[in-house]
C-alpha cells in the first residue's frame, strides 16, 4: 500500500509544534517562578491552563493523527473511537481551562484532576474494547482503512506517549496536594513510564526478518 | 481554516464527507453516488484533500479515501448540516454536469 500523503503530514507537524510551544510556556513559567517574578498561585493557574491547552490541542488533532489505524481493527470503528477520544479530550481541556480561569484554585485543581482521571478511564475503556474486538477476530465489511506512513506513525506514537505522561502526571499533581506522597507517586510513575518507553522503543525499532 | 470553509460550502463535498463517515470508500464507490463526471469528482476530492478533511491511499488499482476530520472540523460539519446547509433530501445528485471552474470556485 502506497501512501499518497507527504512524509510528515500537516496534522503531525501541527501537533508537534503545538506541544513544543506549550512546553516552552511551561518552562518559561517555571523559570519566572524561580526568579520570583510571579507568585505560587499564579504559577499553578498558568500551569493548569497550559495542561488544559495541551489536552484540548491533542484532543482536537487526535482523529487526524490516526493512532489506531494500524491496530488491525475495523477501520470504521477505529475512526469512531479516535473521534470519541478526541471529543472527550477537547471537552476535558475546555472544562479544565474554565476551572483554572474562574474557580478558586483548590477547587480548580481537584476538579481538573477528577476530570482528567475520568477522561483517561473512558478512553482506556474505549480503546480496550476496540482491542478486544480486534483480537477476537471480528471481521469487517468495510474497505481497508487509510493508514499513516511509517515515519508519521513513529512520531505520533512518541508524541502521544509524551502527552499521556504529561497528562497523567498533571492529574496526579492536581489530585495529591501532600508533597511527600505526590513525590513518591511521581517516582513510581516515572519508573513505569521508563519501562513502557523501553518496550515501545524496542517494538517500534525491531527489525523484521527478511523473507 | 479558509480551505476548510471552502470545502464545506459545497453540498456535493459535504455529501462525500457524510458517505465517508460510514466507512472508508474507494473513489469509484464514491463516484457512484453522484451523477457528475469523473474529473469533477476528482476536483471535489482534491479540494477536500487539500483542506485536510480526507486522506487517501492507493490500494491496488483504486484510491481509497477516509475521513480525516479534527474534532473542531467535525463540529463545523455538524453545525453546517444542522443550520440550513442541509442537503436537499436523500438525492444529492446535481441535475447536470458542472464545469470544473465552477466546482472549484462556487
Amino acid at each position: 500500500m502506497n501512501s499518497v500523503t507527504p512524509r510528515y503530514s500537516h496534522p503531525v507537524k501541527m501537533a508537534v509544534s503545538g506541544m513544543l510551544a506549550i512546553t516552552a510556556v511551561m518552562v518559561a513559567v517555571a523559570i519566572a517562578t524561580k526568579l520570583n517574578a510571579i507568585d505560587a498561585a499564579t504559577t499553578k493557574r498558568a500551569l493548569g491552563l497550559a495542561v488544559a491547552a495541551m489536552v484540548a490541542l491533542i484532543g482536537n488533532l487526535l482523529p487526524k493523527l490516526r493512532p489506531l489505524s494500524s491496530s488491525g481493527a475495523d477501520p470504521t470503528k477505529t475512526i469512531a473511537a479516535e473521534l470519541l477520544t478526541g471529543r472527550i479530550l477537547v471537552t476535558a481541556g475546555i472544562a479544565d481551562a474554565g476551572l483554572f480561569l474562574f474557580a478558586p484554585l483548590h477547587v480548580a485543581r481537584f476538579g481538573a484532576g477528577l476530570i482528567g482521571v475520568g477522561a483517561i478511564l473512558i478512553i482506556l475503556t474505549s480503546v480496550a474494547s476496540l482491542a478486544w474486538r480486534a483480537m477476537s477476530g471480528e471481521k469487517s465489511a468495510a474497505a481497508p482503512g487509510v493508514g499513516i506512513s511509517a515515519s508519521n506513525r513513529k512520531v505520533v506514537v512518541y508524541l502521544l506517549f509524551a502527552f499521556a505522561y504529561a497528562f497523567a502526571s498533571a492529574c496526579v499533581a492536581f489530585l495529591v496536594d501532600e508533597g511527600a506522597r505526590r513525590d513518591a507517586l511521581a517516582n513510581w510513575m516515572t519508573i513505569g513510564y521508563t519501562v513502557l518507553f523501553a518496550v515501545l522503543f524496542a517494538m517500534l525499532n525491531r527489525k523484521r526478518p527478511a523473507r | 481554516m479558509n480551505m476548510v470553509f471552502k470545502a464545506l460550502s459545497d453540498p456535493t463535498r459535504r455529501h462525500v464527507l457524510e458517505l465517508l463517515e460510514k466507512r472508508p470508500m474507494s473513489a469509484g464507490d464514491l463516484a457512484e453516488h453522484f451523477k457528475v463526471s469523473k474529473p469533477t469528482m476528482s476536483a471535489h476530492f482534491a479540494v477536500l484533500r487539500e483542506a485536510g478533511l480526507i486522506s487517501s491511499e492507493r490500494q491496488g488499482k483504486s484510491v481509497v479515501y477516509a475521513l480525516q476530520l479534527s474534532v473542531l472540523e467535525d463540529a463545523l460539519l455538524r453545525f453546517a448540516k444542522g443550520f440550513g446547509w442541509r442537503l436537499q433530501g436523500a438525492a444529492p445528485v446535481p441535475s447536470k454536469k458542472r464545469p470544473l471552474r465552477e466546482v472549484l470556485n462556487p
